[in-house]
C-alpha cells in the first residue's frame, strides 16, 4: 500500500494527471536525483534486454508492460522519457503480425501514440485503413473525442456510430461513452445560447489583415 | 486563559470530527467533479478555502449523515465513514474514500478535557484537506456519470436507527491503495485512505 | 478450528470485506446513492485533454501564430518549481540548465556560458536580473544565493544562509530576495558584508513565486502550500516587515506564478497549479480578489504586457501553451502554440514588444505579440 509520502507532496506540480490515474505503488519520480536515476536506467536497461531475449510466442507482453513502466516513471511526461520513440518501435514491430490487429494491447499502443503525435486524427485513419482495432471500443472512444476537442461534433458522432455497426468491444462501454457524448453536446447546445455579448474592444491604427501562417512543427 | 480554550473534551471532540467529515465529504465531491462546480461556493475554514455545496437536495442529505454521526462519534460507537463513488449506469464501484475512526471509549468515563489545542487539530485536519485536493494529480478521471454513497460502519449491536438500513460493504477489486495523511483530536483519530480501480487500459 | 485457523479466517474476512464482519454493522441511509442532477458530465476532462476554448474573433492587431525564434534549451530541468529564464533591462536573455548559466544577447544574436556549478550534482533553481542590468542573482540547489558581474563575468558573492535549494529570487533596488524550499524568504542586502537582513516566515513549503511590486511597496510570495503572501517593503534600521499584509488561501494549487500590474500598482495577478487552475487579480490595497477565471490548465507563469494592456499566462497540464488576456475583462486575445511540452517561466524583452518562454520541451520560443504600430511607437517616443 502506498503513502502520499513527504517528498511526493512536495513535487505534486511535476506529475501530470493520466486519465487512467497513476499506479502510486512503487511510483517513482524521475526528477529525483542520484541513485533514483540509476534504478530507473536499470531497469530501462531491464526491459530492453528481455526484448532481445525473449524467444516466447507473445513478445506484444513485455511491451505493454515497458509502456506501462515509462508512464508511471515518468509522470510529468519528460523528454528523458522517449516514449514517442519507444511506441514507434513496437507498433513497427507488430505491424505485419495480423494475430495482434485486435489484440487490445496493441491498441492501446498505438491509442498512446496518437495521442502523443502532432496529427492524431490521421493516426486514427490509418489504423482504420489498415484493419488495426476495428474490432475494439478503445479507438472509436479516443477517435471520436479527438473530433470532439476540434469542435466536430457530426464527425465525432459519425465514427462513434461506425464503432457500434462494427460492434466493436467492449459493446457497453462504447455504448455508454456514445450517450456520455451526446449528453455534452445536448448541454454545450443549451448553455451556448446563453452566452454574453463581448465588450467593446477599441481598434488599432493602420490596421490590416494579413493572412494567419500555419504552425508548423 | 478561559475556560473555552481549556482542551478538548468528547462533546467536542465529536463536534469536530463530525464537521471534518462534513467538509471532507464537500471537497471530495467538489474535486472528484461528482458534482457540478457551479452547484458550490467558497468559504472559508482551516484557515483555507473550501468549497460546500448549494445543492438543497445533496445538503440536507448531508446534514442528516452528519448530525447522526456525530451523535455516535459521541458515544464512541464509529468504526469508519466511507464515501463509496460508484458509475450511474452500472452501479460499479469506482472510487471508495475511507476514514477510520479510532475512539478513545475511556473518555467516556473520564470527563476531563485532554490538552491538544483546537488549533493544533485544525491543523492537522487541514493538511488531510489538502491532500484531497493534490489526489487530483493521480486518481483516474472519472469517465461516466456517478452517484455516491455514504456508509457507516458501527458497532455490532447498535440499534439501528429510523430510515437507516444495513448495507454491504462496497468493495472494489483490483484497486490501487493510498493513505493519506491522519488527524487525532486526541480522543478520535481519523485515518484516511483512497481506494480506486486499477484501470489497466483495456 | 484452532486458534490460528480462526485468526486466518479473521484476516481474511479483513481483506475481503474491508472490514471483520464479527466486529461491525454496515450502516447507510436509506434509498438510493445521490448523484448529480441528468445531464451533468463530469468537467474534469479538461485536466487530460487538450479542449480548445473559444478566442475573441474581433482581433485588434495581428498577433503571429508561429515564434519569431526558437532556441534550443539542452538539459533544461523540467521542474515546475524552479524560474530559469530572465530578460535584462540591457537585453541579455539569461538561461539556465541544468548547472551552466547561459547567456543569449537578444540584441547580436551571441551567446555566453557566464558560470558552471562547480560539483556535477549542483543545479541553478532561479535566475534574476537587477534593475539596471548589470547583476545577475542565481539560486542554487546548494541553498546559495550567488551574485555576478555580468560584463566582468566575475562571481561577486556566494550568500549563504539558507537550508534548502533557492528556487525564487526578486530584486528590490539593493534589496534581493530569495525564496527557498524550506518555505523561508531572506532579504539580502547586496552591498553589506553581512547580508541577510531578515527572514519572512508563513510559507510551510517551497516557495516558488516571488516578486516585488514596481514600486517596491510589497513583495508577493507564492507557495507549494497553495497560499500567497503579500509582505510589506523593507524599511531600513526596524525590524518592521515581519507580519504578512495579507494572506490569500484561495487557490487549491501551488502559486509559482505572480505579477504586479506595471500601469496599476496595487493589482496582483496569481496562477495556481493542477488542481486550481485559476487566475486570480487582487487589489492589495483593500486585500480582496477583483476576478478569477478557470484557465483549465497548470497555471506556472504571469506576465503583464503594457503595450496592449494585456495579460500574459503560461500553462502547464493539459494545454502546454501561452495564452494573451485583454486586461481587465480577461477575455482571450489569442493563444501561442507550438511547445510541445508544459510552459514553465516567461518573461519580457525590455521594450515590452517580445516574451520569451521556456518549456519542458526543451526549448526558449520568443513571441513578438505585442509590437506597436509605428503611429503609436512614435507617439511614445516623443513623450
Amino acid at each position: 500500500m502506498a503513502q502520499v509520502e513527504a517528498e511526493r507532496e512536495l513535487c505534486l506540480e511535476n506529475t501530470q494527471p493520466l486519465r487512467e490515474g497513476l499506479a502510486v505503488t512503487g511510483l517513482q519520480l524521475s526528477h529525483q536525483e542520484g541513485s533514483c536515476h540509476a534504478a530507473i536506467q536499470q531497469q530501462r536497461q531491464a526491459f530492453e534486454l528481455e526484448l532481445r531475449m525473449y524467444t516466447g510466442d507473445d513478445p506484444l507482453d513485455i511491451w505493454d508492460r515497458y509502456l506501462k513502466w515509462t508512464l508511471k516513471t515518468y509522470p510529468q511526461g519528460s523528454k528523458e522519457s522517449s516514449l514517442t520513440a519507444m511506441l514507434e518501435r513496437a507498433v513497427q514491430l507488430f505491424a505485419h503480425d495480423k494475430k495482434y490487429y485486435d489484440d487490445p494491447r496493441y491498441i492501446n499502443l498505438w491509442i498512446n501514440l496518437a495521442q502523443n503525435s502532432m496529427e492524431p486524427l490521421e493516426m486514427f485513419s490509418y489504423m482504420q485503413a489498415n484493419g488495426i482495432g476495428l474490432t475494439r471500443a478503445d479507438l472509436y472512444i479516443t477517435w471520436a473525442e479527438e473530433f470532439e476537442k476540434h469542435g466536430n461534433f457530426q464527425k465525432a458522432d459519425a465514427i462513434f456510430h461506425e464503432g457500434l455497426e462494427c460492434r466493436a468491444q467492449p459493446m457497453d462501454k462504447l455504448q455508454q461513452y456514445h450517450n456520455g457524448f451526446q449528453a455534452r453536446v445536448a448541454h454545450q447546445a443549451l448553455s451556448a445560447t446563453e452566452e454574453e455579448p463581448e465588450p467593446a474592444r477599441t481598434s488599432m491604427v493602420d490596421l490590416r489583415p494579413r493572412g494567419r501562417k500555419k504552425a508548423v512543427a | 486563559m478561559t475556560s473555552t480554550l481549556k482542551g478538548i473534551t468528547l462533546k467536542g471532540s465529536a463536534e469536530l470530527v463530525a464537521e471534518f467529515f462534513s467538509f471532507g465529504i464537500n471537497s471530495i465531491l467538489y474535486q472528484r467533479g461528482i458534482y457540478p462546480p457551479e452547484t458550490f461556493s467558497r468559504v472559508t475554514q482551516y484557515d483555507m478555502s473550501l468549497q460546500l455545496t448549494t445543492d438543497t437536495k445533496l445538503k440536507s442529505y448531508l446534514t442528516n449523515v452528519v448530525s447522526q454521526l456525530k451523535e455516535w462519534l459521541f458515544d464512541c460507537t464509529v468504526q469508519k465513514l466511507v464515501l463509496v463513488i460508484t458509475c450511474l449506469e452500472t452501479s460499479e464501484v469506482l472510487e471508495r474514500w475511507q476514514f477510520d475512526i479510532e475512539c478513545d471509549k475511556s473518555a467516556k468515563e473520564i470527563s476531563a478535557p485532554r490538552e491538544k489545542s483546537i488549533k493544533s487539530i485544525q491543523d492537522e485536519i487541514r493538511s488531510v484537506i489538502r491532500q484531497i485536493t493534490a489526489t487530483v494529480t493521480f486518481l483516474p478521471l472519472l469517465e461516466t456519470a456517478c452517484a455516491f454513497d455514504l456508509l457507516v460502519y458501527t458497532d455490532k449491536d447498535l440499534e439501528v436507527p429510523d430510515k437507516w438500513e444495513e448495507s454491504g460493504p462496497q468493495i472494489i477489486d483490483q484497486s490501487e491503495e493510498v493513505r493519506l495523511r491522519s488527524f487525532t483530536t486526541s480522543i478520535h483519530k481519523v485515518n484516511s485512505m483512497v481506494t480506486y480501480k486499477r484501470t489497466d487500459s483495456a | 478450528p484452532s486458534a490460528a485457523t480462526s485468526e486466518n479466517q479473521k484476516a481474511w474476512s479483513v481483506t475481503l470485506n474491508g472490514y471483520d464482519i464479527e466486529e461491525a454493522k454496515i450502516l447507510h441511509l436509506g434509498g438510493k446513492p445521490l448523484n448529480a442532477p441528468e445531464g451533468y458530465q463530469n468537467n474534469l476532462k479538461v485536466l487530460y485533454s487538450q479542449i480548445p476554448t473559444p478566442v475573441s474573433t474581433k482581433k485588434n492587431r495581428y498577433i503571429p501564430s508561429v515564434p519569431d525564434r526558437i532556441l534550443d534549451a539542452p538539459e533544461l530541468r523540467n521542474d515546475f518549481y524552479l524560474n530559469l529564464l530572465d530578460w535584462s533591462s540591457r537585453n541579455l536573455l539569461a538561461v539556465a540548465l541544468h548547472s551552466n548559466l547561459y547567456l543569449w544577447d537578444a540584441t547580436q544574436g551571441d551567446i555566453v556560458l557566464l558560470m558552471k556549478m562547480e560539483r556535477v550534482e549542483d543545479y541553478i533553481c532561479s535566475v534574476s536580473w537587477i534593475k539596471e542590468g548589470n547583476f545577475l542573482a542565481l539560486g542554487t540547489s546548494d541553498c546559495k544565493v550567488q551574485l555576478w558581474d555580468v560584463e566582468n563575468q566575475k562571481r561577486l558573492r556566494s550568500m549563504s544562509g539558507h537550508t534548502a535549494r533557492v528556487g525564487s529570487l526578486s530584486w528590490n533596488n539593493h534589496i534581493l530576495s530569495s525564496g527557498s524550499r524550506s518555505g523561508h524568504i531572506h532579504h539580502h542586502d547586496v552591498r553589506v558584508a553581512d547580508h541577510h537582513i531578515f527572514t519572512l516566515s508563513g510559507h510551510s513549503q517551497e516557495v516558488c513565486g516571488l516578486e516585488w511590486s514596481p514600486d517596491g511597496r510589497y513583495l508577493a510570495s507564492g507557495g507549494n502550500d497553495n497560499l500567497v503572501y503579500v509582505w510589506p517593503g523593507v524599511q531600513e534600521g526596524s525590524g518592521q516587515g515581519s507580519n504578512a499584509v495579507h494572506s490569500f488561501n484561495e487557490h487549491q494549487g501551488a502559486v509559482k506564478a505572480l505579477a504586479w500590474c506595471p500601469w496599476q500598482p496595487n493589482i496582483l495577478a496569481s496562477g495556481g497549479g493542477t488542481s486550481d487552475r485559476h487566475i486570480r487579480i487582487w487589489n492589495v490595497t483593500s486585500g480582496s480578489c477583483i476576478s478569477a477565471l478557470d484557465t483549465q490548465s497548470q497555471v506556472s507563469s504571469l506576465k503583464f504586457a503594457p503595450n496592449y494592456k494585456e495579460l500574459v499566462s503560461g500553462h502547464g497540464y493539459a494545454h502546454d501553451n501561452v495564452v494573451i488576456w485583454k486586461y481587465p475583462s480577461l477575455t482571450k486575445v489569442a493563444e501561442l502554440n507550438g511547445h510541445e511540452g508544459r510552459v514553465l517561466n516567461i518573461t519580457m524583452s525590455p521594450d515590452c514588444s517580445t516574451i520569451a518562454t521556456v518549456a519542458g520541451d526543451e526549448t526558449v520560443r520568443l513571441w513578438k505579440s505585442f509590437e506597436l504600430d509605428p503611429v503609436k511607437k512614435k507617439a511614445k517616443e516623443r513623450m
